[in-house]
């Protein structure tokens, strides 16, 4: 187990090594940041001036071994906007970003999968087919829609509620709601689907034959036999959860990481936006490695290797 | 003092302050629907919506409008724009003399102005601004912008003195741009504690900075120039405009910027806020690419062909609903160099017609590619399609090309936009920063080249006697409208919504000033 | 289990009568594909009966409510037919939303197919891949790719299956993993099929049910993903008329004029439900285990 984990770390710091590489020279590719930030009244010589100081005159795959050299040690350079460190300036934002990440799959898991349960157990039901609705809804509205339409309602008209910011949990609340309601549907659905399948196995019969409780059944079996693909899915969830995010905290001006680097892509401060990327992909990497575990727990079918 | 204005938590804030205000805020109630019930004076607090926060609050680092408004709330200007002055750059913590064509001296207007700690405002104040800027590790914005201002000399307490290599009369703009900061403090605290812990002669002082939330000032109560009527200013941050507008609605913010024109009747109606408009000095214009060999537009004819094709007037009252107002030149009517006798194009699409014949084209023939930024001005998007609606009627066929506003700016820079581009300039208040700025060679901004016109513009800068440089510029103005340089479009009109408790004017160079609010009569 | 058991498990491709009839019993599907088919056809021949000039600004009709004598749903800031803008966009949003879920399934379920079956050292540099690539938000990672591509239509769907190939991949993974271990495939492999026989004909039949289900989800998420990314201001170009972008350029007016937002938004709302409604009904009817 130990061994395991360790493998999955190395591979782990070779997926940030490899994410870092690629997002390096992706958002270069994006343009030249010096135009963003110098006033559009700097002249041509001032801006090649900033450009010398700033190291951005020097041939690409020099800028990128000086990154690296330095990012190995921690530093990832100071934001080119807010002359502090750039790791400075996510970390601050990683709170707000899985208070409401975290918040946001709780939600979806407690209506989900009862929800998709339920559908496959009375299949072809009422039920079914208002799930089956409710995730549709859910998945055909666009969050920065849901996300407006529920600040309209209940700020704007009904007051219960504030617009925007971070604070008490009444804030907290239509962010969350927005945010979860893609991975609601798709945990309803996945649940239902696949607990279907399950159901309709010999061993659910052989289960039913023997006497145990048909609520038993459903519960101890099927759902563990379902829970691979929920897992899976979960892994998935965890990673367009915080890719939600982004857009959430747009609207509802949470102060997170994805907010934060939207700005950093906008503005080219390539620094933010590197040291970004590597918190991305050290919270997918323990998402992951989290994963798999749960893989090896609940079907030891899987082997760790 | 000092240990008053230091960082505190939010619960510690709310401790602090007044009962009555501090009711509003705990039950996230609008600050200003209280005000006046208990103090018939001033604004307990008035909350301003922003897109984003200040990217620092040490000033003379960073360029940045969102980042200009909150400083300028903590820290005094040298020289600020003047509303009384029509917005021309005035005296404010002092006055400047030109001594002679390459000295200058700035006095204090008096010797009793204190920062917030209390430490009196010198002359070495204003040194220590520029020392910060022109020293390369802190990596200051205005390095390079202060760079012809080449000696900063202490004369005595209240005066510095200082020297360029060339006559500079854009002196009063970088003035303008400087906050002095407290020499002994920095000492004491260093670049970092400076800041997390703002110290300024400003009518306000810092009280803490959430990021991502909102920065929270109060009223300085020693503040040497006139009382300010507000108590305590939050600035709080929501990049997404429509939730910024909900806020207004919702009571939670008072003042919110650019609002869109199909919204101005839902604020008015709203019964908690109306719309408070004021003609921009941004000017928007296509540049009609002259100096590029590839463009057509290097015919003059065409370039008045379009100018006369395009119905301008038109577009504001339908795209804009009115909310601009037609430039006739490249200067708006805010400048004090505008030339009210260059007239604008008249919409005539037969003369157009015939202009783009005589440059030797049939109707229709013409295509061109217009880049043109999604969101970055007022109606962008719209006036853009329209213009080209309008072009096409008279032959033009003009295919709109829609970039980010980075991928924009790079492609002009780069000279790899289509032959026509659409842009915003401003704050444009006067000649030097407009014409002097976009009409030399090497900016590729305006896209335009002329000899002739850099001659004169060569000359206006470096003559410092007022009448004669107004000559100059007359004649400037005059050339570029005959030469149709651009399609010359509108002035934007800045559109705030402003909550009823609230009395505010806003001001033409885009300048959010919570100074002269105050409470609802 | 034995041979015969490998022969009942393999998907085996329904006859169309036996689809047909299936359709017969189940309303809401045959409602959902009817409601396809005619977008489709709307989708086909828009630019036949939509008046050439639809995208043309008139000023003198702008913003007119829905019920309005020629505009049944109103008109845009521009005074452009929402109705007619809303038939053009049929084409672009399907195209945004088939063209990516296919494009990036053919990229994404080999890829994870190879990486279950084989494992080792392939499994681990094809899902390393997969981990780059899902380890920065697939928000941002669109805004990324976009802003180094520019805007319009072709960039929206390039960015789309870039982002998009990886769920495939991981899902195919996972089933895969499962399934080799099931009797049935040993027993194929046992009796001699060979690698590539296994993942056609024995593998993907079987892990084709979620893959089908997350193709469903994804068709709206894709749509949906264009209005998001025109929503951060990396949209198609207007005056193209996609659901999505139609949306988040109606957010403006979404205090003024509410049908600016909710026509487009009720149209890619009803595809999504339509789609997912075929989808399931698609896994239903073909699923060999249900038909027991």
């Amino acid at each position: 187990m130990a061994r395991f984990i360790t493998g999955r770390l190395v591979a782990g710091s070779i997926v940030v090594v490899l994410a870092l590489t690629a997002v390096f020279f992706m958002v270069r590719l994006s343009g030249d940041p010096v135009l963003l930030f110098a006033p559009m009244d700097t002249s041509t010589k001032d801006m090649d001036e900033i450009r010398e100081r700033m190291g951005f005159n020097d041939p690409l795959v020099t800028q990128y071994g000086r990154f690296m050299g330095n990012a190995v040690r921690g530093d990832f350079g100071e934001s080119t906007r807010q002359q502090r460190p750039a790791l400075a300036v996510v970390l601050e934002r990683l709170p707000a970003t899985l208070q409401l990440g975290a918040a946001a799959l709780v939600l979806a898991l407690l209506i989900g999968v009862p929800l998709g349960i339920i559908a496959a157990t009375r299949h072809g039901s009422g039920w079914d087919k208002l799930a089956s609705l409710l995730a549709v809804i859910a998945q055909a509205i666009p969050g920065f829609w849901l996300g407006l339409l529920l600040i309209l309602l209940f700020s704007v008209f009904l007051g219960w509620l504030p617009t925007s910011g971070r604070g008490g949990i009444e804030h907290l609340i239509l962010p969350t709601i927005t945010l979860s309601a893609l991975s609601i549907a798709r945990y309803a659905r996945l649940t239902r689907s696949t607990m279907l399948d399950v159901l309709h196995e010999d061993y659910i019969r052989t289960a039913y034959a023997k006497g145990l409780s048909a609520r038993l059944v459903v519960l101890r079996h099927a759902l563990t036999n379902a829970s691979i693909s929920l897992i899976t899915l979960t892994g998935l969830e965890i990673g367009s959860l915080i890719g939600g995010a982004v857009v959430v905290e747009q609207v509802f001006g949470w102060p997170g990481m994805g907010r934060e680097t939207i700005q950093a892509l906008l503005n080219r401060d390539f620094p933010v936006v590197m040291a970004a990327a590597v918190l991305f992909a050290v919270m997918y990497t323990v998402a992951n490695l989290l994963t798999d575990l749960a893989y090896g727990w609940v079907n030891p079918r899987v082997r760790l290797q | 003092m000092f240990t008053e204005t230091k960082h505190v938590s939010r619960r510690q804030v709310l401790g602090g302050v007044a009962a009555g205000a501090m009711a509003a805020s705990v039950a996230g109630l609008p600050s200003a629907r209280r005000a006046g019930a208990q103090d018939g004076e001033r604004l307990p607090l008035i909350t301003v919506g922003l897109g984003a926060d200040p990217l620092s609050m040490l000033p003379n680092s960073i360029v940045d409008w969102t980042t200009d408004i909150q400083l300028a709330h903590m820290y005094d200007r040298l020289m600020n724009r003047d509303p009384a002055l029509d917005y021309e750059i005035g005296p404010w913590l002092g006055d400047v003399a030109n001594i002679d064509d390459l000295t200058w001296e700035f006095t204090l207007a008096s010797p009793d102005i204190a920062f917030h700690n209390g430490n009196p405002l010198t002359a070495e104040a204003i040194k220590a601004a520029f020392d910060y800027a022109k020293d390369p590790a802190n990596e200051s914005h205005y390095l390079e912008r202060w760079a012809p201002i080449t000696g900063i000399e202490v004369i005595d307490d209240l005066t510095v003195r200082l020297t360029t290599e060339a006559p500079y009369p854009e002196i009063r703009l970088r003035l303008n741009e400087v906050y002095p900061i407290d020499p002994a403090y920095l000492e004491e605290v260093g670049l970092d504690g400076y800041r997390e812990n703002p110290v300024g002669t400003g009518p306000f002082t810092f009280v803490e900075w959430e990021r991502g939330q909102h920065l929270i000032l109060d009223r300085n109560p020693d503040y040497w120039r006139q009382d300010v009527m507000v108590d305590r200013v939050e600035f709080r941050f929501v990049p997404e405009f429509s939730s910024r507008l909900a806020a207004l609605l919702a009571d939670e913010i008072n003042i919110v910027k650019d609002v869109p024109v199909d919204s101005l009747q839902v604020v008015n109606d709203s019964g908690v806020a109306r719309i408070e408009g004021i003609p921009s000095s941004r000017i928007n214009y296509v540049a009609l690419v002259n100096n590029r060999e590839d463009s057509i537009f290097t015919d003059p004819l065409l370039r008045q062909a379009v100018n006369y094709g395009v119905d301008v007037d038109g577009i504001i009252a339908g795209v804009f609903q009115g909310n601009a107002t037609r430039m006739s030149g490249a200067l708006s009517g805010l400048n004090p160099e505008v030339n009210s006798e260059v007239q604008p194009y008249a919409y005539d699409p037969e003369r157009a017609r015939a202009l783009i014949e005589e440059a030797g084209y049939q109707p229709g023939e013409i295509n061109v590619v217009m880049d043109a930024p999604q969101g970055r001005y007022p109606m962008d998007s719209d006036a853009a399609q329209a213009i080209a609606a309008s072009l096409s009627e008279v032959g033009i066929n003009v295919q709109v090309q829609y970039n980010e506003w980075g991928t924009h700016l790079d492609k002009i820079v780069n000279r790899q936009t289509g032959d026509m581009f659409y842009l915003g300039w401003g704050p444009a208040l006067d000649a030097l920063g407009t014409l002097a700025f976009l009409f030399v060679g090497d900016s590729t901004y305006s896209s335009y080249t002329n000899p002739e016109v850099e001659a004169m513009i060569a000359e206006a800068s470096s003559t410092l006697d007022d009448a004669a440089r107004q000559e100059i510029w007359n004649q400037v103005q005059q050339v570029v409208s005959d030469e149709a340089a651009w399609l010359f479009l509108w002035q934007q009109h800045d559109l705030y919504g402003v909550s009823n408790q609230v009395a505010w004017t806003p001001r033409p160079d885009e300048f959010m000033w919570m100074g002269d609010a105050t409470p609802s009569p | 289990m034995s041979a015969g058991a490998l022969v009942l498990e393999r998907a085996v491709p329904a006859p169309r009568w036996r689809l047909v009839r299936a359709l017969g019993r189940d309303r809401w599907a045959a409602v959902a594909i009817l409601f396809l088919l005619v977008v489709g056809l709307v989708a086909l021949t828009a630019t036949l009966y939509v008046p050439a000039d639809v995208n043309a600004p008139d000023f003198a009709a702008r913003l007119v409510p829905p019920l309005s004598e020629g505009h049944p749903l109103g008109t845009d800031q521009l005074g452009r037919d929402v109705f007619h803008r809303l038939l053009l966009g049929a084409r672009i949003s399907l195209l945004v939303g088939f063209t990516t879920v296919i494009l990036a399934a053919l990229i994404g379920i080999p890829i994870g197919m190879l990486a279950g079956t084989f494992g080792g050292w392939l499994d681990v540099v094809l899902m390393r891949l997969v981990d780059v690539q899902l380890s920065f938000p697939f928000i941002l990672l669109a805004l990324t790719v976009n802003a180094i591509l520019g805007l319009g239509l072709r960039n929206i769907i390039i960015t789309l299956v870039i982002v998009g190939w990886v769920e495939y991949a991981r899902i195919a993974r996972g089933e895969t993993l499962v399934m080799r271990e099931r009797e049935f495939v040993e027993a194929a492999r046992l009796i001699g099929c060979s690698g590539p026989r296994i993942l056609l004909r024995h593998l993907f039949p079987n892990i084709v049910t979620p893959l089908l289900v997350v193709g469903t989800l994804q068709v709206a998420r894709f749509i949906i993903g264009e209005a998001t990314i025109s929503f951060l201001g990396f949209g198609v170009q207007p005056p193209t008329p996609a659901w999505g972008s139609m949306v988040s350029e109606g957010l403006d007016y979404i205090f003024s004029a509410w049908w600016l937002i909710t026509f487009p938004g009720l149209a890619l709302a009803l595809v999504a439900l339509a789609v997912n409604t075929t989808g399931d009904w698609l896994r239903d009817t073909l699923d060999p285990r249900l038909k027991r």
